[in-house]
């Protein structure tokens, strides 16, 4: 579906599109102060909890589509037999006021877990019932780098809000739309795309992003690894990773279930094989893997980076190390 | 009120129900399982399965059967971790989940009319017993073949019967890296020694399976001191996996290609030289 921009005449833009998704069934999921200056992503009751002002939340949609701990089936014993009991229990999410950004890591979930041979159906369940209403980036900081993504646009979304002086407003799918309808028709009027505003995050050197795929075996990894923890606090808080593990709950000797965990390609036991034997041994190996990632293999594979620039990672980093450095380093060696 | 509860049809994370019907042991470590599932699957050689021990967990494992439609498959399987530890204490009779067949296998358009030399080194066999099967069962569709296949000990060979069978259409020599006092009539060297002893033609194509050891000497074998193009050489590869389906990132390969869905199968020239190491 094509995008339609409409001018918004009312007063109230964020109460009249939570009462409608409210009154529609969603649970709505929007950021909220948390503490000092952070804030979260969470499930409100009242509108007014609703805090726009915000440069980026800790947790990201990928929290609630694809949850951190989440059951893929239930066995049990029964007569001899074994029954896999992959039921699950879905609701309907609303996330209202995401930034371009987040939309565009939803994007980038739905190529890996939805695109190519097989479809994850526990992820396509949450996100068939979901819906995505972007804000516009009202504040950015040091960590941002969308522009250099190219996730300054949201790719994917159903409705997306631009505030400047006046209220802009474009759906892009029926489910959008119809929410738009049941606001009120009278409130809207149809409008030309406004302009959108530059935020200034080109922070990585294109040149950089283009030499990185001929530097897998660059000396400079290594000393970039030396900073490095290998906490994996960068691939908890990234939006877009969905590597995972799956653990084992047992209750008995005749009933159990299976859940998926988060992990994380920098962890030592990510690539441990029959043996003991480790594929990526070395610190430098596994620190790299998560760029290589993000920048080289997505484009090979699905033409886009899988970084979207919210700088959740660099902001969090026990040591400081910022994705942009990194990356920028790269381009200075010529 | 919002929550409702999903059935999800053709989850590929679900398994269907496997029952052991027969258990053979192999050696001290290695017993094959002989599986009945509950449908019926297809599968093309060198494609793989997880198989599921309820309680404890999964792992892939490749299919040593000979590749047909069928409902009993064999899986091979050498006792090292969690999983191949609980499945070695399984009985005749014991329930496990599989799901599969997952993978691309060996690209039989390009194998098919080509002079073959399998290289396989210890229960590196297994990855490519299912190919053997098929080029035995279709003898006609290919050249010469010829199995280079290298244990430690004259105690470590596995499938026996296979091989004996095999033989018939295939060429078979067998290594071992040291007697350890048995009576051995044959090869005491290096699997990788047994390509000298056939001589190495670069007009072949090599199939390779085994210890990363191996495949490193392999390697450096054929390319470095013989010439032959990479792209003649075909080699399935061992990762840890979870999903078997693209999405939990374990297997990927330093160059952005997953195990589970662009391998376990791979040209030497489409995957970069550290992965094989």
């Amino acid at each position: 579906m094509k995008e339609q921009w409409m001018f918004y005449r009312g007063n109230d833009i964020v109460g009249d599109i939570y009462s409608v998704v409210n009154s529609m069934g969603y649970k709505v999921v929007a950021p909220i102060k948390y503490s000092g200056k952070y804030h979260i992503l969470s499930y409100v009751d009242d509108p007014r909890q609703i805090d726009l002002y915000y440069v980026r939340t800790i947790n990201s949609p990928k929290h609630f589509l694809y949850p951190c701990n989440e059951r893929i089936y239930r066995w049990f014993m029964k007569g001899g037999t074994i029954v896999f009991d992959d039921s699950m229990e879905v609701s309907k999410i609303a996330f209202l006021g995401i930034k371009p950004c987040d939309a565009n890591a939803i994007h980038v979930l739905d190529k890996v877990l939805l695109d190519g041979e097989y479809i994850d159906p526990y992820y396509y369940i949450r996100r068939s019932n979901s819906v995505i209403i972007v804000f516009d980036c009202l504040l950015h900081d040091e960590y941002c780098f969308c522009e250099s993504v190219n996730a300054r646009i949201p790719r994917t979304y159903d409705i997306w809000v631009v505030e400047e002086n006046d209220v802009y407003v474009s759906c892009k799918t029926p489910n959008g739309c119809s929410i738009i309808d049941s606001i009120g028709k009278d409130l809207f009027k149809p409008t030309e795309k406004p302009k959108i505003k530059t935020l200034d995050t080109n922070r990585i050197n294109n040149e950089a992003l283009k030499i990185l795929s001929d530097s897998y075996d660059s000396k400079k990894w290594i000393e970039w690894s030396r900073k490095c923890l290998l906490c994996g606090g960068c691939t908890a808080s990234c939006p877009t990773c969905t590597c995972f593990d799956v653990v084992e709950y047992v209750n008995g000797l005749t009933e159990g279930e299976r859940v998926r965990e988060w992990t994380s390609c920098i962890l030592r036991s990510f690539t441990i094989v029959a043996g003991g034997r480790i594929v990526r041994k070395k610190p430098d190996e596994r620190f790299k893997f998560r760029y290589y990632h993000k920048f080289v293999f997505s484009i090979n594979r699905y033409s886009m980076y899988f970084c979207v620039g919210c700088g959740r990672c660099s902001q969090q980093c026990p040591a400081r190390i910022n994705m942009v450095d990194v990356v920028n380093s790269f381009g200075n060696q010529s | 009120m919002a929550i409702s509860l999903k059935i999800l049809n053709n989850n590929p994370y679900k398994p269907v129900q496997g029952v052991i019907e027969d258990i053979i042991t192999e050696t001290s470590d290695v017993k094959t399982f002989v599986i009945r599932l509950s449908k019926k699957i297809i599968f093309e050689p060198g494609q793989f399965i997880m198989v599921y021990v309820p309680g404890v967990g999964e792992a892939p494992f490749a299919i040593a059967s000979p590749p047909e439609e069928t409902n009993v498959v064999e899986v091979t399987v050498r006792r090292v971790g969690d999983v191949t530890n609980a499945l070695h204490r399984l009985t005749v009779g014991r329930i496990v989940g599989v799901r599969g067949p997952f993978g691309k296998g060996f690209p039989l358009k390009e194998l098919i009319g080509k002079d073959i030399v399998v290289l396989a080194g210890g229960t590196g066999l297994l990855g490519v017993s299912s190919l053997l099967w098929y080029i035995y069962l279709n003898e006609e569709l290919f050249g010469e073949t010829i199995l280079l296949y290298g244990v430690r000990t004259p105690h470590d060979f596995l499938r026996k019967r296979d091989l004996s069978i095999w033989s018939k259409r295939i060429e078979v020599y067998l290594s071992v890296d040291k007697t350890n006092g048995c009576r051995w009539g044959g090869f005491v060297c290096l699997v990788t020694d047994l390509l000298d002893i056939i001589g190495v033609d670069p007009e072949r194509t090599y199939v390779l399976c085994g210890p990363p050891l191996m495949l490193k000497a392999a390697y450096y074998k054929l390319v470095m001191d013989n010439g032959v193009p990479p792209s003649k050489i075909y080699v399935s590869l061992e990762r840890h996996m979870k999903c078997g389906l693209g999405k939990c990132g374990r297997c990927m390969l330093s160059n952005g290609l997953y195990v589970c869905i662009d391998g376990p199968v791979f040209r030497c020239d489409q995957i970069p030289m550290r992965e094989m190491m």
